[in-house]
């Protein structure tokens, strides 16, 4: 082998390499760095750093630890509450992504955009809006009651038996752990409808066609040709639910009140108000170290979903023409109405409403500086934060996302290659060599997994950790305007890396090399063809970077400078204080927050024409 | 010629719309920094405090003015949280002065040895019950009774006469009607727990803790879902009794209309329930963190904080009372806001000794 | 002149290279090529599928290194040419079209690297869009052609830049029989007038080489049918696991084939 040849072979891995750089050193420095720096604070005395000391730690504090009663039962909660959540979202969302994923109709977009709202709104604010459905039910029931008419058809009894309706008392927080399951749902309702819909979409008609004529009823068609090729997106959607509900936080402790305790909750409760750093510190450990499994389980099944070249990619969407597939559309349309829809519409009337009228007056209320108070931030000014915040994080997010998603796909790639040989060769000596090789083929797997870990890592201990280790030059941004774009970019990377691999490993190889034969160099060739066909990924990308970022309530993390406030900040903030000014202008400020959000989902979803969908 | 402009439209869409963003942002981001910076250069103090935490405008122009400084917040989280962290930074602190230890984390502040001790000559304007760090690491700056708040149109309603102290809430009468904080995630929750303890005495508090179980208290994990969430006065909950702060009743009047309209006579939807021992003291303390770059100034900013400047400007921004007693105390305040002569009271070192075997004890019991 | 010269050209498993050197046994994908063509012949890579023909033309296009040997194309090593500055052509089995962009500007990718003007760019491409039969379809959607025209429009986009070496891979593979057969006769003729005209343009541009102005761009097309080899090259190369069976003209080859492999193939 020649020389040149050796350099040209190194020249192929040396841009990705350096496109790998960047991911790694972000996680590296803002995670794993400051995880690795608590948990030696906690862990170990600094005085007390030798080898004795680390094995005496390891048996007695994880020994101590989960004997506890207490901390088993949260565990055991943690688990099943985890799972009941993700098999309710399940259920409530498949119909409707049967819907989305068939059928093409007017409105269609803005009805998608509506059941992704929810991810950006606080969960007290949510708690809030939970709390006035009830009564906003009865009064739009007896508004509807009392007009002749049906009073006239229904009588007293049904408007008696409404009025005090059992199931609106579930709204009214006396059954926490159904709200626990309701907001889940609320929450993570759009991750499974967007995943499973694209991909139903994508079935092509001549498929089913295909099993129709080979003599299979619809009911068969669906369990024997639908279902199983839609199991691996279920199965990946699920698990990024059961992933997010198994380290829920605001929700189980706003909503599901004290007697509900997820890890995530004890691990915070232990660090911030016990300051009991062992036990914090071992249970987010073990937190990761599940997360890590359960996401290396979710990459395996990620990998089996089925990969649909650009040019196969003619939706087979089509207008709903029955009477029955009307009324699906329509009451899918309602259902999403209801489910996301009404809790914010509570949200805006109860901004609007004061005092028996219909008022602006919160609005008014949100602009003046009426106390005079040092900290008081316009909402012209908190919008302008959130939304640069939310720009920067975008940016960030897209930047380390997408060069973790090459990552990822070289290094799957060559896995292929190689597994394929290993087996071939299953029967001869393992060589060091191949020992290495394997080793590479173990850390291509990871890569996955690791790039997820942020998205399920207690914001106490990292946040704690980012105090104790990032507090040097250069490296001192506690208190540092970046580090709040970093922390939401942490939060926001892994969505761009699940909605971009899918696309760029549907790429086929040709088309790069025909631009390469056409005289294209490897840059233009990523510009010209690789770049244009993961866009519409990449937005969508942007538009959970974008999201995360403007709901990301990231204030307790770090020591904040109130400067930087931004909007989900305020509405906390509003909230801190008695008085019905305050709760009014929070509800104003979320309405706000939930149309900023909006029209910034609707520019980034204008950007979007073409490309494939996946998460 | 148009189709090449067609040509690679998305890509184009999206560069111009990341270069939007960020000429965008770096103009607000410059715009923000030249504010800062258009006034010429000075020094620079720093205050963590935690999220409740408020002061004017005007106030803290003075002291910037008389001293030519530039008073930086940090703001850090719950109490509990803001004082972790400035004990996980003692290495390279974050501040100079922190504001807002009070008396239930007071001993693990002054045992983590943060803290440098000030005699400020303002001292002497401040009541000795408040001052509980013989050697002034910390210095009282405000205080406050968490206590019991009703909604004074419900009791009103059901005929009902509203609870006057701890006992009768156990009565079967008051089923169902309160609400209180988990001690373990909330402030006033282990306020409310140590009110308990210092009137029962620790034995029998746990035992009337088993009584309000059966009466159906609700619990909560911190105050914004209690008094937001369960209290009828304030929610569209159904718990007329809630566990607040005894100036609650003021900040009720004081943010129950807009600025134009603010009647001070008005009478206030809830009132505080202070006396026979049914309120707790909790005092907030600062104090100027060790490896400040800057001790002259950092005392001159505690005994700032000591002035009635500073301590007049406190009920109105916190909603509790100032420690000095020689500041004015505004009208919202003198009507609807009580201060209690016999607070409930525990001495901080059994409270810091304590604290988690309680907490511990009360969690297994109510959950 | 010698146009195209392959010297003992091995290639092997890429991604197995550092294991298969350590244990000093490797998986040949091609051994031992040699072949040489003259400026203006058109060759036919004949051979079953899995044989090594595509990977050959990769070799040559500088997408896959070659183990060892050397590729000289107008006496110059190409081993240290990257793909994109050797300006080859090439026809890819599955067409490769790049479904983002329209019909126009798949033809004039090549030529916009090239850095052209946008007048010669329009030009050139309504020239190419002319002579594969597609004037109106300019602005059309990939998507929406049938095979047979995303057959022609992927021609089109190889011939436009001017290539120096024309390779084309199975370019009827995918198509079904009765297409072939009447694309096969067009392929062949836009072929002809395309490298006559490209030729003349050459000719005016460059006062290089006047002697073979109308049969001056060498093609190689790469099939597994002896039907279509035999139809449209005047040398045909038999090859089989990787190996060179034989290389001769379509006529010795017919009369006197080199041994059994390739009488049995060529079906005689």
């Amino acid at each position: 082998m020649s020389l040149k040849n050796i350099i040209l072979e190194r020249d192929k891995y040396l841009i990705p390499l350096i496109v790998g750089f960047i991911p790694f050193l972000f996680l590296m420095l803002f995670y794993f760095y400051p995880l690795a720096g608590i948990f030696i604070r906690s862990f170990f005395d600094q005085n007390n750093f030798t080898l004795q000391g680390i094995l005496s730690f390891n048996l007695l504090n994880f020994l101590k630890i989960f004997k506890s009663s207490r901390i088993l039962s949260i565990i055991w909660f943690t688990f099943w509450q985890a799972s009941l959540s993700t098999i309710l979202t399940l259920i409530v969302a498949l119909p409707c992504s049967y819907v989305m994923g068939t059928f093409e109709f007017k409105g269609k977009k803005l009805i998608m955009t509506l059941a992704t709202l929810p991810f950006v709104l606080p969960t007290i604010v949510v708690a809030a809006s939970f709390q006035i459905i009830p009564s906003l039910i009865q009064d739009m029931a007896l508004l509807l009651l009392n007009s002749q008419v049906v009073n006239l058809l229904l009588g007293d009894i049904l408007k008696n038996s409404l009025l005090d309706n059992q199931f609106l008392n579930v709204f009214k927080n006396e059954y926490p752990i159904v709200m626990i399951f309701f907001a889940h749902v609320f929450y993570n309702f759009s991750v499974v409808l967007r995943i499973t819909s694209s991909f139903w979409s994508s079935f092509s008609k001549d498929m089913k066609e295909a099993a129709s004529i080979l003599g299979a009823s619809s009911f068969q068609i669906f369990f024997k040709v639908t279902l199983p090729l839609l199991r691996p997106a279920i199965f990946a959607s699920a698990m990024l639910v059961f992933i997010f509900c198994f380290s829920s936080f605001g929700v189980v402790l706003i909503l599901g009140g004290p007697s509900f305790s997820t890890i995530e909750v004890e691990i915070y409760r232990q660090a911030a108000h016990l300051f009991n750093l062992p036990v914090a510190s071992t249970l987010s450990l073990s937190q990761i170290l599940f997360t890590f499994g359960m996401m290396l389980l979710y990459t395996r099944m990620q990998k089996k979903i089925a990969m649909f070249t650009p040019e196969s990619e003619k939706f087979s969407l089509k207008k709903p023409c029955s009477a029955i597939e009307k009324l699906l559309v329509s009451l899918s349309i309602l259902f999403i109405l209801l489910l996301c829809g009404l809790p914010m519409v509570a949200l805006l009337l109860k901004s609007i409403y004061y005092k028996g009228t219909l008022s602006l007056i919160f609005y008014r209320e949100l602009f003046l500086n009426s106390s005079g108070s040092i900290f008081y931030v316009s909402p012209v000014v908190a919008i302008s934060n959130s939304l640069i915040f939310a720009s920067i994080t975008l940016i960030m997010a897209l930047i380390v996302g997408g060069c973790a998603a090459i990552l990822i796909k070289q290094c799957s790639y060559k896995d292929q290659n190689l597994g394929i040989n290993i087996n071939s060769r299953i029967n001869r000596k393992l060589t060091i060599k191949k020992y290495i090789s394997s080793l590479q083929i173990l850390f291509g797997k990871m890569l996955e997994p690791i790039f997820m870990l942020p998205l399920s890592t207690s914001a106490v201990t990292l946040g704690f950790g980012m105090i104790i280790t990032l507090d040097k030059p250069p490296l001192n941004l506690r208190t540092s305007l970046f580090l709040i774009p970093i922390i939401h970019t942490l939060v926001a990377f892994p969505f761009v890396v699940r909605a971009v691999l899918p696309a760029l490993k549907s790429i086929p190889l040709s088309l790069k090399e025909a631009a390469s034969i056409m005289g294209a160099s490897p840059f233009r060739v990523w510009l010209h063809i690789e770049l244009p066909i993961i866009a519409r990924a990449l937005s969508i990308g942007a538009v959970f970077a974008f999201t995360v970022s403007l709901g990301e309530f990231g204030a307790a993390l770090f020591a904040a400078r109130p400067e930087f406030t931004t909007m989900p900040i305020t509405i906390y903030k509003l909230l801190g204080q008695p008085g019905i000014m305050n709760y009014g202008q929070a509800m104003a400020m979320s309405s706000i927050l939930m149309l900023v959000t909006s029209i910034g989902f609707i520019f980034i979803e204008s950007i979007r024409q073409f490309g494939h969908e996946g998460f | 010629m148009e189709k090449f402009r067609k040509q690679s439209s998305s890509v184009i869409k999206l560069s111009v719309f990341i270069l939007t963003i960020l000429s965008v942002s770096n103009i607000l981001i410059s715009n923000a920094i030249s504010k800062d910076v258009k006034e010429t250069p000075k020094q620079e103090i720093t205050v963590m405090t935690h999220d409740s935490f408020s002061v004017s405008e005007k106030v803290i122009a003075i002291f910037e003015k008389e001293n030519n400084v530039k008073i930086v917040f940090l703001k850090s989280g719950d109490a509990g949280e803001a004082l972790n962290k400035a004990i996980l930074s003692k290495n390279n602190p974050l501040a100079d002065i922190f504001y807002g230890v009070d008396n239930t984390f007071l001993s693990r502040a002054v045992k983590e040895e943060i803290f440098i001790p000030y005699n400020s000559p303002m001292l002497k304007f401040v009541d000795d019950s408040l001052k509980l760090d013989p050697l002034n690491n910390l210095l009282p700056v405000d205080f406050g009774d968490v206590c019991l708040n009703y909604d004074k149109k419900w009791f009103k309603k059901k005929n009902l006469s509203p609870p006057t102290m701890l006992e009768d809430l156990v009565k079967p009468e008051y089923k169902g009607l309160l609400v209180v904080e988990n001690p373990a995630t909330s402030s006033p929750g282990l306020a409310f727990l140590l009110t308990t303890i210092s009137r029962f005495g620790e034995s029998s508090a746990f035992e009337f803790w088993r009584k309000l179980k059966d009466n159906g208290v609700a619990i909560t994990s911190g105050w914004k879902e209690a008094y937001w969430g369960k209290f009828s006065a304030a929610s569209e909950g159904d718990r007329p009794i809630v566990v607040s702060y005894a100036s609650s009743p003021a900040a009720e009047v004081h943010f129950a209309k807009d600025e134009s309209e603010k009647d001070k006579n008005s009478n206030a939807p809830t009132a505080a329930v202070t006396e026979n021992g049914s309120a707790f003291r909790q005092i907030e303390f600062a104090g100027i963190l060790k490896g400040t770059s800057n001790l002259v100034l950092a005392q001159k900013l505690i005994d700032f904080l000591l002035s009635q400047q500073f301590q007049e400007d406190i009920p109105l921004q916190m909603f509790v009372f100032p420690s000095n007693r020689n500041s004015t105390l505004p009208d919202v305040f003198k009507q609807h806001a009580k201060i209690t002569n016999n607070p409930a009271t525990l001495s901080y070192e059994k409270i810091s000794e304590k604290r988690e075997v309680w907490i511990e004890k009360w969690t297994e019991l109510m959950l | 002149m010698n146009e195209l010269v392959i010297k003992n050209l091995c290639v092997k498993d890429r991604e197995l290279s550092a294991d298969a050197a350590y244990k000093g046994e490797f998986e040949y994908i091609l051994k031992d090529i040699n072949i040489s063509i003259n400026r203006g012949d058109s060759l036919s890579i004949l051979g079953p599928s899995g044989c090594g023909k595509t990977t050959l033309l990769r070799t040559i296009a500088g997408l896959q290194n070659p183990y060892s040997g050397e590729i000289f194309f107008r006496q110059k090593n190409m081993a240290d040419v990257p793909t994109h500055k050797r300006n080859f052509g090439m026809m890819f089995q599955d067409f490769a079209l790049f479904p983002h962009k329209n019909v126009f500007q798949n033809i004039s990718f090549g030529l916009e690297m090239k850095k052209l003007s946008k007048k010669e760019i329009a030009l050139r491409v309504q020239e190419m869009l002319e002579l594969v039969n597609l004037e109106q379809y300019g602005k059309r959607d990939i998507r929406e052609l049938s095979g047979g025209e995303r057959q022609r429009v992927a021609l089109a986009r190889t011939l436009a830049p001017s290539p120096d070496l024309i390779m084309l891979d199975e370019p009827l593979g995918a198509l079904d029989k009765q297409l072939r057969e009447r694309l096969l006769d067009d392929l062949r003729f836009i072929l002809n007038r395309s490298i006559s005209k490209i030729a003349k343009t050459e000719k005016i541009k460059s006062n290089l080489n006047q002697i073979e102005v109308n049969n001056a761009i060498t093609t190689i097309w790469v099939t597994h049918d002896h039907n279509e080899a035999f139809a449209v090259s005047d040398i045909v190369c038999v090859m089989s696991s990787g190996k060179v069976e034989q290389i001769d003209s379509t006529e010795n080859l017919r009369n006197r084939p080199a041994n059994r492999v390739v009488a049995d193939f060529l079906g005689l």
